[in-house]
C-alpha cells in the first residue's frame, strides 16, 4: 500500500512536471506546478513524513505558488507575450538532453545494491512536529540559525533591491520620464451623450 | 454492537457529517446574513417565501373561515425562511453564460477548487469529545474526523489552497474586473495569512500542541475548565479574528469583490451554479474559520460544569456537539454583525493594518508569550 | 509540558560556531545603526562596524585555532579546523578591506550606490556569516544553507546600483543561472543522501562505497554538487554570468563577490572532492572530467580577458582564469585517492596536501591582489561612476603616484611575477599539479600565465605611458571629457584599503610569517588527515 502511494505520487509529480514545462500559457504551467508540488506532498505523506507534507502544502501551495500566480496576474502575462516558440532544434537538443541525463540517473540508481545503511526507524512520532523539531533544534541547529541569516540577508536584498529610487539620482533614465499629461477635467468625447 | 462494525460506521457518520453540515447549514446562514442585515439597517428583509403551517383555516368548512385569529390562521413559522431555497432554484435554473475571452478550463474548474480545500479543511475540527464510548461497544468515538498529527498545520495547508479558487476565477474569466479581484485576493491572503499564523503560534506555545483536539482538552482542563485561549492569550485572539476576516474576504476586508468598484469582483463573470458554489465555498469558509476560532481560542466543544472531558457517555459527547455548535453560531453571528456594521477598508489601508500592525504585533506577542512561558514553566 | 532535550553537544562545541554567528551580529548592528545615521550622508560609521567585525571575527578564529587536525562540532555539522580557519581568514580579510573601499566621505557619496543603502554593509556582512559557515561545514544541509545565505546576499549587493541597467542587467543573470546551479547543488546532495544514507561528510568518506555499486549513484550525487560548486567559483563552462555580474555590480561588490564567494566555494570544492576521494567514488572519471574543466576554464578566461577594456570586466576574465590554475591544485587532491593513478603510493597524500596548502596560499594571494585592485577603482569613483574604461586610467601616477603604484603590484602580483604574493602562490599549486602527473596542465597554465602578462601589463601601460587625458591606444581620438583622477583628500577608507592590499601583495610574496604558513600547512593537515 505505501509503495502504491509512492509510485502514484511519482506519476503525479512526473506528469504535472511534464505539463510544467511543456506549457506556454504561464497560469496553466504554475497550476500544473502546484500539483506536481501537492505530488511531492504526498510522496512525504507515503514516507510517513506527516509535518513535512503539511509544510509543503502550506508554504509552497499557500504562500510560494499564490505569489507565483500573483505576479503572473499583475503582469497580466499572457500566451502570446511569452516571446516566440523555441526552435524545434532546441527543442530536440533539451529533450536528448532530458533524456540523457534521465539514463544517466537511471543507470546509477539501478545499478545500487547496498541498503545496509541505517534507515531512520519508523512508527511512534516519526514525522510530527515534535519529531522533526527535535532535530532541527538540536542536531541542525547551525543550519536552522543560518536560515535566518538567509532570510535577514533575502530581507535587506529586497528592500534594497524595491527600494523607491532616488529621484534626484534617477534624472535623465527611463524611470522619471512622467507620463503623459492628462487634464482630469477634459471631458471624454460623448461624455454627455452618456450622462442621464 | 460490534466494535469493528462502530469503527466503520462512525467513520462513514462523520464524513456525511463533515461533508454534509456545510451544505445544510449554509441556507441557514444565508438566511441569518439577510435578516441580521435588514434589521441593523432598520429593514424587514425577506418575509415573502415562508416556512409555514398557515393557511388552516382553508381546512375548514367555508362558514367557519374568519372564525380563526388572523395570526393563527395565516401562522408563519419563520418569515421569508425559504428565501435561500428559492435563491438557489433560482440560480439552478439562471442560464449559464460562459464569456467568449474565457480560459475554459479554469473558468469551470474555479468554484471547484474555491469549495473543495475548505470543505476538507473541515475535516480537522474536532466537534465534540474524544472519549465517547459508543453504544457500550468498546469503541471509543472521538468526534472529530481527521486526526492527524499535524493538527491545526494542516487544516491551515489545506485551507490555504482556498485562495487558488479566487485566483483562477479571477483570471479564467478573462475579464479585467474579476482580474483585480483575483489580485487584490491573493495579495489580501498572502499578508493576512502571516498574521494569522504568527497569532496561531503564540496560541500553539501556549498549548504546547498542534494536535486540535489536544487544544480544546488543554483549555478544558486549566484554569477550572475557563483556561480558554482567548483569555490567556487575548491579543493572540483579537489578531486572528480580524485576520479571519480578510481571510474570509468579508467586509471590512471585501476588496476582491467590492461591489462599488468591482462589479462583483473574482465573480462577477459568474452566473447560475457555478456562481453558487462560488457562495457556498464562501459561507464554507467563513465555517472553517469560525470553527477554527472557536477550538483554538474559545474551548472548543467544552464548558466548564456543563460537559466533562473524559466522559464516556453518549449525552456529554451530544451535548458537547452542541456546545460548539452554539459557540459555532455566536461566531458567524458576530461576523455578520461586523459585515453590516463597519465600512470597507482602502487598499493600502488594508496592506497598512496587515503589515504594519498585526505582524509586528502578533511577532512581539509570539516573543513575549515565549518568553513568559519558559520563565513559567 | 515535556522536559527539555538534552542538547548533543557542549558549550564549548557551541563556542566554536561564535565566529560564524559574529559577522551575522554585526550585520544586525550595522542595519540598526543605519537609522539612525542622516539620510543622504557617508556610511562611514556602519563602514566601521563592519570592518571591527570582520577584525574580531578574524581575532576569535584565531584565538580558537588549536592548531593541528580538525574537531567535529554540534552534531558533526560544523568542522572546526585549521582548515576553516585559513580560508575564514582571507574571507574576513576581503569583508574588511571591502567595508573601507566601499565608504565615501565626499560630498556625492548618495550617489554611489554603497553609500546610498546602508544595507551594503548588512549584507556584507550577512554574506560573511554564510561564507564562513561554508568553508566549516561539514554535513550537505549546513553546506547547502550556507551556499543560499552568501549567494542571496551577493545577488541584493549586485543588483544595488539602481541607476545603471548594466546592474541589474548582472544581478538578474547571476541571481537566474545561480538559482539552476543551487538547483544541481541540491539535486547532487539528494542523491548521495540516497547513496550513502548520511548527510554528514566525514561519514560519507568512512563509508566503504567502493566495493558496492551504490558508487554510481554517490558519484553522480557528487559530480552534480561539483557542478552547483563550481558555478560559484565561475568555472568553464558554468563562468558566463562572471563577465555581466562583475562589469555590473558596484565596484567594491565585485571585489567581495570574487574574493569571498570564490573562496568559500573552494573550500566547499575541497571538502567535497576530499570526502568522496577518501569514500573511494572519485575516482578516474570525475578527474578527467576536472582536468577538462581546468584546461578549458584557463583557457577561456585568459583569451577573454585578451581583448577586454572595462577593468571590472577584464578582472572578471581574470578571475575565471585563476579559478582554472586553482583547479590544479584541486586536480591534484583528487588525484590522489585514485587508487588506478600511475603514481598511487603513499606519496600522494603528502601531494595532496602540498596542493591544499597551494590552494589555501594561492586563494590568500589572489584575494590581497584582487582586493588591492578593486580598492583603487573604488578610490578613482567619481560621483557614483565606475572606471569603465581602461582609457580612464591614462595618466594615473602622475596625478596619484600611490594608487597607480599599488594597481601595479596588484596586476603583477596576479600575473605571478616573483617576489607577489601571487607568484609564491602559483609557484605552490603548480609544483603540486606536477607532482600529482599533471605537467601537460601545468605548462598550459604556464603559457596562459604569459598570456595574461598582456592584459595585465595595459593597465600598467595605461597608468605610467600615458599622459592625462591622452588616449590609450595611437589610433584612438582623446576622450572629449577625461575622468578627474584628482586626488580627494577626504577618501580615506577606499586608500587605507588599498595601502593594506599593496603592504599585503608585498609581505605575502616576500615573507608571508611563520605562523601563516603554519596555519596553511596545517589547513591542508587538517582536511587531509
Amino acid at each position: 500500500m505505501p509503495t502504491l502511494l509512492v509510485l502514484l505520487a511519482g506519476a503525479v509529480i512526473v506528469a504535472a512536471g511534464i505539463v510544467t514545462v511543456t506549457r506556454r500559457n504561464p497560469i496553466h504551467a504554475a497550476l500544473s506546478m502546484l500539483v506536481a508540488l501537492g505530488g511531492v506532498a504526498l510522496l512525504m505523506l507515503a514516507l510517513h513524513s506527516t509535518f513535512l507534507a503539511a509544510m509543503q502544502v502550506l508554504l509552497y501551495g499557500g504562500a510560494i505558488m499564490v505569489l507565483f500566480t500573483f505576479v503572473i496576474m499583475l503582469l497580466t502575462l499572457r500566451e502570446d507575450e511569452m516571446g516566440p516558440e523555441p526552435p524545434a532544434r532546441t527543442k530536440t537538443v533539451a529533450g536528448a538532453g532530458a533524456f540523457f541525463v534521465l539514463a544517466i540517473v537511471w543507470w546509477a540508481i539501478a545499478t545500487r545494491d547496498h541498503h545496509d545503511f541505517q534507515a531512520p526507524a519508523l512508527g511512534g512520532a516519526f514525522g510530527s512536529p515534535e519529531h522533526f523539531a527535535r532535530f532541527l533544534y538540536t542536531d541542525y541547529v547551525v543550519s536552522f540559525e543560518l536560515v535566518t541569516v538567509l532570510v535577514m540577508a533575502a530581507v535587506a536584498g529586497v528592500i534594497v533591491l524595491g527600494r523607491r529610487a532616488d529621484r534626484e539620482s534617477l534624472e535623465g533614465t527611463r524611470l522619471t520620464q512622467a507620463p503623459a499629461h492628462k487634464d482630469p477635467h477634459a471631458a471624454p468625447a460623448g461624455r454627455d451623450e452618456v450622462q442621464p | 454492537m460490534n466494535e469493528t462494525l462502530v469503527a466503520v460506521l462512525a467513520v462513514l457518520v462523520k464524513a456525511v457529517i463533515i461533508v454534509g453540515f456545510p451544505l445544510a447549514i449554509v441556507p441557514g446562514l444565508i438566511y441569518l446574513e439577510r435578516k441580521v442585515c435588514s434589521y441593523i439597517q432598520g429593514r424587514i428583509g425577506p418575509n415573502r417565501v415562508n416556512l409555514t403551517i398557515g393557511h388552516i383555516d382553508y381546512l375548514l368548512p367555508p362558514s367557519m373561515r374568519g372564525a380563526l385569529p388572523v395570526g393563527l390562521a395565516r401562522f408563519k413559522l419563520i418569515p421569508g425562511s425559504l428565501q435561500p431555497l428559492a435563491d438557489g432554484i433560482k440560480l439552478a435554473f439562471k442560464e449559464e453564460i460562459v464569456p467568449a475571452q474565457a480560459d475554459k478550463l479554469l473558468y469551470f474548474m474555479a468554484p471547484v477548487l474555491a469549495f473543495v480545500p475548505v470543505a476538507t479543511a473541515l475535516a480537522f475540527i474536532p466537534f465534540g469529545t474524544p472519549t465517547w464510548d459508543a453504544f457500550g461497544s468498546g469503541h471509543v468515538i472521538n468526534l472529530q474526523l481527521a486526526s492527524a498529527n499535524v493538527g491545526v498545520l494542516g487544516l491551515f495547508a489545506i485551507g490555504s489552497l482556498g485562495v487558488y479558487g479566487i485566483a483562477v476565477g479571477g483570471w479564467g474569466s478573462g475579464s479585467k474586473f474579476p482580474l483585480m479581484g483575483a489580485v487584490r485576493s491573493a495579495a489580501q491572503m498572502i499578508s493576512y495569512e502571516i498574521a494569522m499564523a504568527l497569532a496561531l503560534l503564540s496560541a500553539i506555545v501556549t498549548a504546547g500542541t498542534v494536535d486540535l483536539q489536544a487544544f480544546v482538552l488543554h483549555q478544558a482542563t486549566t484554569w477550572g475548565g475557563a483556561g480558554w485561549l482567548m483569555f490567556k492569550q487575548p491579543l493572540a485572539a483579537l489578531i486572528f479574528l480580524v485576520a479571519m476576516f480578510a481571510e474570509n474576504n468579508r467586509l471590512p476586508f471585501d476588496l476582491p469583490e467590492a461591489e462599488p468598484e468591482l462589479v462583483g469582483g473574482y465573480h462577477t463573470e459568474y452566473s447560475g451554479l457555478k456562481f453558487g458554489i462560488f457562495f457556498l465555498g464562501e459561507y464554507t469558509a467563513m465555517i472553517l474559520m469560525s470553527g477554527l476560532f472557536v477550538t483554538m481560542f474559545m474551548g472548543g466543544w467544552s464548558l466548564p460544569l456543563l460537559i466533562d472531558p473524559y466522559a464516556t457517555g453518549g449525552l456529554n459527547a451530544l451535548l458537547s456537539a452542541g456546545v460548539f455548535l452554539a459557540k459555532l453560531f455566536l461566531v458567524l453571528g458576530f461576523q455578520i454583525w461586523i459585515r453590516w456594521t463597519l465600512p470597507r477598508f482602502r487598499y493600502d489601508q488594508l496592506m497598512s493594518l496587515g503589515w504594519k500592525k498585526l505582524v509586528p504585533l502578533a511577532l512581539a506577542n509570539l516573543v513575549v508569550s515565549a518568553i513568559v512561558l519558559t520563565f513559567v514553566s | 509540558m515535556e522536559p527539555m532535550t538534552e542538547l548533543p553537544f557542549t558549550g564549548r562545541e557551541a563556542a566554536r560556531a561564535v565566529p560564524i554567528a559574529l559577522p551575522a551580529l554585526f550585520g544586525l548592528v550595522a542595519l540598526c545603526l543605519d537609522l539612525f545615521l542622516p539620510r543622504g550622508r557617508s556610511k562611514g560609521p556602519l563602514a566601521i562596524t563592519a570592518a571591527a567585525g570582520a577584525l574580531i571575527t578574524a581575532l576569535v578564529t584565531l584565538a580558537l585555532w588549536r592548531g593541528g587536525g580538525e574537531t567535529l562540532v554540534i552534531a558533526e555539522t560544523l568542522s572546526a579546523s585549521s582548515f576553516a580557519a585559513a580560508l575564514s581568514i582571507t574571507i574576513l580579510l576581503a569583508a574588511g578591506l571591502i567595508a573601507f573601499a566601499g565608504v565615501h566621505h565626499g560630498q556625492d557619496a548618495p550617489a554611489v550606490a554603497t553609500q546610498a543603502h546602508g544595507e551594503f554593509y548588512a549584507l556584507l556582512l550577512f554574506a560573511t556569516s554564510g561564507m564562513l559557515a561554508l568553508v566549516a561545514a561539514n554535513d550537505l544541509v549546513t553546506m547547502f544553507v550556507a551556499v543560499e545565505t552568501l549567494s542571496i546576499a551577493v545577488y541584493a549587493m549586485t543588483g544595488m546600483d539602481r541607476r545603471r541597467a548594466r546592474s541589474a542587467e548582472g544581478a538578474m543573470k547571476y541571481f537566474v543561472l545561480g538559482a539552476f546551479s543551487s538547483g544541481f547543488l541540491l539535486y547532487g546532495m539528494s542523491l548521495l543522501y540516497g547513496a550513502t544514507g548520511t548527510m554528514d561528510l566525514t561519514r560519507i568518506a568512512a563509508l566503504p562505497l567502493a566495493d558496492g555499486r551504490n558508487a554510481n549513484l554517490a558519484a553522480m550525487g557528487g559530480m552534480l554538487i561539483m557542478v552547483g560548486l563550481l558555478f560559484k567559483v565561475g568555472a568553464v563552462p558554468y563562468h558566463s554570468w562572471a563577465p555581466d555580474a562583475y562589469e555590473g555590480a558596484p565596484a567594491a561588490v565585485t571585489g567581495f563577490m570574487s574574493v569571498g564567494v570564490k573562496v568559500a566555494a573552494f573550500g566547499a570544492v575541497l571538502k567535497v572532492v576530499t570526502s568522496l576521494g577518501e569514500a573511494k567514488v572519485f575516482g578516474a572519471g570525475p578527474a578527467w572530467a576536472l582536468w577538462l574543466v581546468a584546461a578549458l576554464t584557463m583557457i577561456v578566461g585568459n583569451a577573454g580577458a585578451l581583448t577586454q577594456r572595462n577593468p571590472r570586466r577584464l578582472l572578471a576574465y581574470s578571475a575565471v582564469a585563476h579559478t582554472g590554475y586553482v583547479l590544479i591544485g584541486v586536480l591534484a587532491v583528487a588525484r590522489a585517492f585514485d587508487p588506478n593513478h600511475p603514481l598511487a603510493g603513499a606519496g600522494m597524500l603528502d601531494v595532496a596536501r602540498d596542493a591544499t596548502s597551494g590552494v589555501i596560499f594561492y586563494l590568500l594571494g589572489y584575494g590581497v591582489a584582487n582586493l588591492a585592485a578593486f580598492a583603487v577603482l573604488c578610490h578613482l569613483e567619481r560621483k557614483g561612476e565606475d572606471v569603465d574604461d581602461l582609457g580612464d586610467l591614462a595618466g594615473l601616477s602622475k596625478k596619484q603616484p600611490g594608487a597607480a603604484l599599488v594597481m601595479t603590484l596588484a596586476m603583477v602580483s596576479l600575473a605571478g611575477v616573483p617576489a607577489t604574493a601571487g607568484f609564491l602562490g602559483k609557484f605552490w599549486v603548480f609544483r603540486a599539479g606536477i607532482a600529482a602527473g599533471d605537467l601537460g596542465l601545468v605548462i598550459l597554465a604556464l603559457a596562459t600565465s604569459a598570456l595574461s602578462l598582456y592584459y595585465y601589463l595595459q593597465v600598467v601601460v595605461a597608468m605610467y605611458m600615458r599622459e592625462p587625458g591622452e588616449a590609450l591606444y595611437a589610433g584612438e581620438p582623446a576622450p572629449a571629457a577625461p575622468r578627474s583622477l584628482d586626488p580627494e583628500p577626504r577618501r580615506w577608507g577606499s586608500r587605507l584599503a588599498y595601502v593594506v592590499g599593496g603592504v599585503l601583495i608585498v609581505l605575502l610574496g616576500i615573507y608571508p610569517g611563520e605562523r601563516l604558513l603554519t596555519l596553511v600547512v596545517q589547513g591542508a593537515q587538517a582536511l587531509l588527515s
